[in-house]
């Protein structure tokens, strides 16, 4: 079974994506920790989250701003449609 | 691997113009009995069967596109069947090597039908399709990791209660050989697993190119309607229906908890909508041991029927009340 838990090294070595990216990617809040022990650790969502980017990077030149901002609109989606549901499911 | 037609209508046995409330009730009726924690022991996993298969079709007819989208594939569906695979099952990136990596997925285990998974986009099917250089190819090399696929995991709240283990079956077709391969594997749904949440699963992607490594497999919560509860982040709401005389007398209720029913008191003149928390009772937020809360949501009934001693009571109690609502 997968790892559930990454260290940035892990992300870094799974991916193959620039540390500095990833890095700036951390800075924007692109990618979160879902712990801060000793070190941060992150999950499989931000895995998912990293080859989200990258693939809107490099298929669309999307800079960090532009993806902070299609980040925040698929969040805001997802959040709208998980209460719409919830909210619908009273009926 | 054309999928079969399912009737969602006849699943919840509604007929075609039933309201989406009435939908709903025909849900939560069969939910109940065949919940998979309701049925005897032997008869456990064709209840989980028919559990998700009510569970699809609710989740079909009860969001107003989806509903739209079913009905009218309905009479097109023989044509449909044999048109080649929606755009959305190709892989998305840019380039040939891209478009060569377009395969046809099918998943067994995850909860929810070939149908739905091609028409209503829940099951697995959406790929990333990573350029050359981009996410994990080795540059320059001629070799290419395979691309992502994405796909959605029915869950239901017991399950992200405790956690389980989920067998898969995930069977992919070559679109240039027409070579079919079966792999199997093991998914670990943690407890705590919220909806939306991802589970990666390494290696179960689309296969690389020129030695590069094969894609990951990500697998996305969805957590399955239930019966009693409505979940929201690692909060559960019950929603309780009460007598007038309830709400403004008080009463005490048993509500069904996932681990347990628990007595709840309801308080004298509890309004309509009012919630009342139950502290720790939701679902487990994460790995911290911490759980989320559950709500008790009152919602006041009236009676619809009522005989003519009723009616003179509730007459006495309207010329005897000085309760002005809208004062």
């Amino acid at each position: 079974m997968p790892t559930e838990r990454y260290t940035f090294e892990t992300l870094v070595e799974i991916t193959s994506a620039d540390r500095q990216l990833l890095a700036a990617y951390r800075e924007h809040g692109l990618i979160v920790p879902v712990s801060e022990d000793a070190e941060p650790h992150f999950d499989d969502d931000a895995l998912h989250q990293i080859r989200r980017l990258e693939f809107l990077r490099a298929a669309y030149g999307a800079n960090v701003e532009g993806l902070r901002a299609i980040c925040q609109l698929l969040e805001r989606v997802e959040t709208l449609e998980a209460e719409v549901r919830f909210l619908r499911a009273r009926l | 691997m054309p999928a079969a037609f399912k009737d969602y209508y006849a699943t919840l046995g509604v007929p075609k113009t039933a309201t989406e409330a009435e939908i709903r009730k025909a849900f939560r009726k069969l939910a109940r009995q065949h919940h998979p924690d309701v049925a005897q022991a032997k008869d456990k996993a064709a209840a989980e069967a028919k559990f998700k298969e009510i569970n699809e079709a609710q989740e079909v007819l009860t969001d107003p596109e989806k509903r739209r989208k079913y009905d009218e594939l309905g009479p097109d569906w023989e044509r449909l069947q044999h048109a080649p695979p929606p755009p959305r099952r190709r892989s998305s990136g840019v380039g040939q090597r891209e478009e060569a990596q377009a395969r046809e997925f099918h998943f067994e285990g995850t909860g929810f039908s070939d149908f739905f998974e091609q028409f209503f986009g829940g099951g697995a099917s959406r790929t990333y399709g990573f350029p050359p250089g981009a996410g994990g190819s080795a540059r320059g090399s001629g070799r290419q990791r395979g691309a992502d696929i994405e796909g959605d995991i029915l869950v239901t709240l017991e399950e992200a209660m405790h956690g389980t283990e989920r067998p898969l079956r995930l069977q992919t077709i070559d679109p240039e050989t027409g070579k079919e391969e079966t792999h199997a594997f093991t998914v670990r749904i943690p407890a705590g697993a919220s909806d939306g949440r991802r589970i990666r699963v390494p290696g179960q992607g689309a296969p690389g190119y020129g030695g590069g490594e094969a894609g990951d497999l990500f697998l996305r919560i969805r957590l399955a309607a239930h019966p009693d509860f409505r979940a929201l982040g690692s909060d559960l709401y019950f929603d309780a229906e009460l007598a007038p005389w309830e709400a403004v007398l008080g009463t005490e209720l048993v509500v069904p908890g996932l681990s347990g029913a628990l007595k709840v008191r309801i308080p004298p003149g509890t309004q309509n909508g009012q919630q009342l928390r139950l502290r720790g009772a939701g679902l487990p937020k994460g790995k911290s041991g911490e759980r989320g809360d559950l709500y008790v949501v009152a919602g006041v009934a009236v009676p619809t029927v009522i005989d003519a001693e009723e009616r003179v009571l509730w007459e006495r109690l309207r010329d005897r009340s000085a309760f002005r609502p809208r004062a």
